[in-house]
């Protein structure tokens, strides 16, 4: 840094030496500032640290608010196949019969007669060696001609309750034929469906002689295990979006202020310049010609995903974006060697330390152009045609550039990259909360509209800028979707 | 007293009684800096106030590649150069052949005490102030100080010139500084 010492004059040297061990005690309240100034630096970190917690723990909710749901749903689903089979007062008795699927030319279920359950079992259980994978099932004492066993469908068959074909389909008449008050209600709910109940997926209701067996059904392919088949889709979606980069200053900021304060104000003096002079904070900076309008822009975007059940998918892409933002401003940057003016915004506030000017209010637009990485997990509802979903992710958003165009011509466009120069990072990650219907209008193809919101999980901007950006943004997905069965 | 090392360590974590022991071992010196490039104490004082607010957050970066001292002395004098930047009209050219007929030279400065130098300093034009203080008492070079403040070299020059003739004006010949001028 400093020419040596021998090429330096005596008069220089003199100078250095009278300064050399100088010193001057600063004011008493000099460090109350600092000390001040640093806590609201703190506090400042602390609110960014605890907006991206609370933006962690709202994505990681509604994750597990929407694996609660299928949990929930898978739950319920178990529960209704069972339905029929856990009405009794009597304990179940474990089939010791694995179910087992059944060919299309295995013999079905056949008794060969009308029994008792004394003569089936004596621990109710119905021996069947020659179809086992039929799985009759007897609950003690009140078999009578032509019973009926329901087997679960589900590997580990539990049996619980038999009753006979014809009953009555009322509970009173099931009592009268010897069953207890909950038998009998189990016995009434088989009676009133009878052999007209629905079996559930991927069985079926085989009569053979006098009894009645649930027993895998080979020519129907079991709907539920067809739905947890993954299934690939792939799409592209347009969408408008309201975006707002959500700019603000940090609190130790200054160096707008002492642009204010240094800056040449003879060009066309301002009425709010006394307040500018004497500014201390953002507030006034902005009052004095710095604001921002969110704007309506397009994004475009290429998804992939799978279904990984009937409910549950995951889906990542590529996304594109130029959001676009109007900003006004008072003041102009104008280079020194290169003589060219450019508008003061948000992203540039670090050069208006050099060359600021007081300018006629210029309106010009503020675009960020983005490039974007999404996953999500979506949880689906399919009502026939229609699949209406609730999904939730997270989003690596590569920035591209800030352009400031002003279409009045008083300037030439400006563009600012992100990277070490840059007040932007290169990256910033964004939670993802969306939710909206996929209608099949034609054989695997799918329109998609759907509504999303999204948020800063980390800044767009570096951690030592002069600004904080923590932008969020309303959008309208409108796409069609290619389902790869 | 706590060495050095501990303050780095201390400043760094955010503890704020080593981050006072730094203030309390440096600030003396530093407002000196800032004065030299300031008008008033309370322009030195909101200089010097920036620049340890400053110090405090990039200290995790210093490499210990020089003093300490030094590093927050570029700090400080970054942050004044920074408080003080203008347009280029802040820094007017004037005959760089000036320089040569102003003898300054034969003005013998351990006569005078600091403050009445920082007096002499402060009495300049911020342009001529700026120039001055980075040639004479920094050693930057007229390249470097071009560079810095985006003049040209010349323009460099002709103000540290300038600024030697005003100097040579201010101290009177009976040897007195004029305050005020």
């Amino acid at each position: 840094m400093a020419h040596k010492n021998q090429e330096r004059s005596s008069y220089e040297q003199q100078w250095k030496q009278a300064f050399e061990q100088a010193e001057l005690k600063p004011s008493d309240d000099l460090w109350e500032n600092i000390d001040g100034a640093l806590t609201r630096q703190e506090s400042g970190k602390y609110r960014r640290g605890f907006f991206f917690y609370r933006a962690v723990a709202a994505v990681a909710l509604l994750v597990l608010a929407g694996l609660g749901l299928y949990t929930a749903n898978d739950y319920l689903l178990h529960r209704q196949d069972n339905t029929v089979s856990s009405a009794t007062d009597q304990p179940a008795a474990e089939s010791t019969l694995p179910a087992q699927p059944l060919s299309p030319e295995a013999p079905v279920a056949s008794r060969g007669g009308t029994q008792s359950a004394q003569e089936t079992d004596p621990a109710g259980q119905v021996a069947a060696p020659d179809h086992a994978a039929a799985t009759p099932l007897a609950g003690q004492g009140s078999l009578s001609d032509g019973a009926v066993a329901l087997a679960n469908p589900k590997a580990k068959a539990r049996a619980t309750v038999a009753a006979p074909v014809g009953l009555p389909d009322n509970t009173q008449q099931a009592r009268e034929d010897g069953a207890s008050v909950r038998q009998a209600v189990a016995v009434s709910y088989i009676a009133s469906r009878g052999i007209e109940a629905i079996p559930p997926p991927g069985m079926a209701w085989v009569q053979e002689v006098d009894q009645l067996y649930l027993v895998p059904n080979p020519y129907v392919k079991d709907p539920r295990k067809e739905a947890d088949r993954t299934v690939f889709f792939a799409g592209l979606t347009l969408a408008g979006n309201y975006f707002d980069p959500n700019i603000s200053a940090q609190p130790s900021v200054s160096v707008l202020e002492n642009a204010l304060t240094a800056g040449d104000y003879n060009y066309n003096a301002p009425l709010s310049m006394a307040d500018a002079k004497t500014s201390n904070s953002w507030a006034t900076t902005q009052s004095a010609g710095v604001r921002n309008t969110p704007d309506i822009s397009l994004s475009y975007a290429a998804q992939v995903g799978m279904h990984l059940t009937k409910h549950l998918s995951l889906e990542s892409g590529i996304g594109y974006g130029r959001f676009n933002t109007q900003t006004s401003t008072n003041w102009s940057i104008q280079n020194a060697q290169s003589d060219q003016k450019s508008p003061l915004a948000f992203s540039n506030t670090q050069e208006a330390s050099r060359n600021l000017r007081y300018s006629p209010t210029t309106n010009f637009t503020n675009s960020f152009e983005l490039l974007s990485l999404p996953l999500k997990m979506g949880y689906h509802i399919i009502w026939g045609s229609v699949d209406v979903f609730l999904s939730s992710g997270m989003a690596a958003n590569f920035f591209i550039r800030n352009t400031l165009s002003d279409a009045g011509g008083q300037y030439e466009e400006v563009s600012i990259g992100a990277g070490e120069n840059s007040p932007y990072k290169p990256v910033f990650y964004t939670g993802l909360v969306s939710g909206g219907v996929n209608y099949n209008f034609s054989g695997n193809y799918f329109l998609t509209l759907a509504p999303k919101y999204q948020f800063a999980l980390t800044e767009m901007t570096q951690n030592d800028a002069l600004i904080t950006s923590q932008p969020y943004s309303f959008g309208m997905d409108l796409g069609l979707r290619y389902t790869f069965r | 007293m706590h060495d050095e090392k501990a303050i780095i360590s201390g400043c760094v974590k955010g503890d704020r009684a080593m981050q006072k022991a730094l203030y309390e071992q440096y600030a003396g010196k530093m407002l000196v800096v800032c004065m030299r490039y300031s008008k008033c104490r309370e322009d030195a004082e909101d200089i010097l106030q920036e620049s340890f607010i400053k110090v405090y957050a990039h200290l995790e970066h210093f490499r210990r590649e020089s003093t300490l001292g030094f590093w927050i002395k570029k700090i400080v004098i970054n942050t004044a150069l920074n408080y003080h930047r203008k347009s280029v009209y802040l820094y007017p050219h004037i005959d760089i052949d000036d320089m040569h007929q102003i003898g300054a030279e034969d003005i013998e400065m351990n006569n005078y005490h600091f403050k009445d130098l920082l007096h002499v300093l402060q009495s300049l034009p911020q342009g001529c102030q700026t120039i001055f203080n980075l040639y004479a008492i920094e050693g930057y070079k007229h390249k470097e100080i071009a560079g810095m403040l985006q003049i040209s070299e010349g323009t460099s020059k002709s103000q540290y010139a300038r600024a030697k003739t005003l100097i040579k004006d201010l101290i009177t010949e009976k040897g007195e500084v004029k305050h005020g001028s």
